[in-house]
């Protein structure tokens, strides 16, 4: 209500109101806006019975002005990991209130690996490792170091194999990669049928 | 007879009235969705730092969802992929599945895509006593369904393992599917 009375008081009162403020702010120099009549009275009443003291507050005290421009501020705090008290806490409750990244296998590997088992890393290590040098690495030499039993580190060999990654020569329009299983590929020697040949079948223990 | 049917339609009435003017909030406004009608799809398999997970199945192999596509029989991680080195369902015994017992820690769920849908049970009968002496429980499906359960199983973030062999015959195909296919075997190195 008060909005549309002012508004019918004053009509033109917003009428091209940024204009004008920006044309007042660019004025170089700048009128004070009067003070208040009871304000206006006390300064000149000032002004008559402490003229001295007026005028020589208007003048630049240069001692002051020093002392000002040497104040120079140092902090001294210590870092808040510092200043913070530890929790110690008797009870068995998590400390450690990091963020953690993700595991590279998905799950968090155990610190001892039981008698007769191994982890993921481990057997995907060793898998590429026998199928790079199977002579140097071979399952004997696999079984003892991981203390596996030897028929089991023969049928992981034999029926898991790392793949061996294709990319295509031309790298500027493909975005694809493929991977085969790193068996003796057949299909690399032109002559021969690409069927996979059948020693590779199940059955044949002793590769 | 017919003063009888006046009451019983007095009787309706009386009810469709009650029914209309029910102050229970529950029968005014029908259950359900009832937001701005603005909804969001997430797709897992576009999330890289998620897991591995499989996009595609052909009779070759598989598609994954880092731009590798893998050829024959797989046996996939959560984050990590190996070649599974068998013909099909027939050679899956303890031995082919003797990585899945040595591993620590022990795997939650092992998926095992069976290539086509096989009827004849007998093929499963060695899988159960695997699966008891190992503790290890076992989900045996299509490998068609089979990859979208391990994808799902990933993304909630368990200890999963697929174990899934390429379907010779495929079932469930869209036509956009057949003209993605035609235009990979025309350029087999573009990502469609």
């Amino acid at each position: 209500m008060g909005r549309a009375i002012s508004k019918i008081k004053n009509p033109l009162r917003d009428f091209n109101l940024e204009n004008r403020a920006h044309k007042l702010i660019s004025k170089p120099d700048k009128q004070a806006a009067p003070k208040h009549p009871k304000d206006q009275e006390d300064l000149n009443r000032i002004k008559k019975e402490y003229n001295a003291s007026f005028q020589e507050s208007l003048k630049k005290n240069e001692t002051l002005d020093k002392h000002l421009k040497d104040v120079f501020v140092v902090s001294h705090d210590k870092p808040i990991d510092e200043f913070m008290p530890k929790i110690e806490s008797k009870r068995p409750l998590p400390q450690d209130r990091s963020q953690k990244i993700d595991f590279l296998f998905g799950h968090k590997e155990p610190d001892n690996i039981p008698l007769g088992k191994t982890t993921l890393r481990k057997a995907l290590l060793f898998i590429s490792k026998h199928q790079e040098d199977p002579k140097n690495y071979s399952a004997e030499v696999i079984a003892h170091e991981h203390n596996l039993p030897l028929k089991l580190v023969n049928n992981i060999l034999e029926y898991y194999k790392v793949f061996q990654v294709y990319v295509p020569e031309v790298q500027s329009t493909t975005k694809a990669t493929f991977a085969g299983p790193s068996r003796k590929p057949a299909f690399q020697f032109k002559d021969e049928p690409k069927v996979l040949p059948s020693k590779f079948k199940k059955g044949n223990d002793d590769t | 007879m017919i003063i009888l049917r006046q009451v019983s339609f007095l009787k309706c009435i009386g009810s469709v009235i009650r029914r209309s003017i029910s102050t229970n909030p529950d029968l005014r406004n029908p259950r359900g969705y009832d937001d701005d009608g603005k909804t969001s799809v997430h797709i897992l398999n576009k999330d890289e730092d998620l897991a591995l997970m499989i996009d595609g199945y052909s009779q070759v192999g598989f598609k994954l969802n880092n731009r590798v596509t893998v050829l024959g029989p797989m046996v996939i991680f959560p984050r990590s992929v190996l070649s599974w080195n068998i013909n099909d369902i027939n050679d899956v015994n303890d031995d082919s599945l003797s990585l899945f017992k040595v591993l620590v820690p022990k795997l939650d769920i092992i998926v095992l895509g069976t290539g086509d849908k096989v009827t004849e049970r007998d093929v499963f009968a060695s899988f159960r006593k695997f699966s008891k002496d190992h503790k290890i429980s076992f989900e045996i499906l299509p490998t068609e369904t089979a990859c979208a359960t391990f994808n799902f199983l990933n993304a909630e973030g368990r200890n999963v393992v697929g174990a899934l062999i390429p379907p010779q015959t495929i079932l469930h195909f869209t036509d956009d599917d057949i003209v993605k296919s035609s235009l990979r075997y025309d350029n087999p190195f573009v990502r469609n």
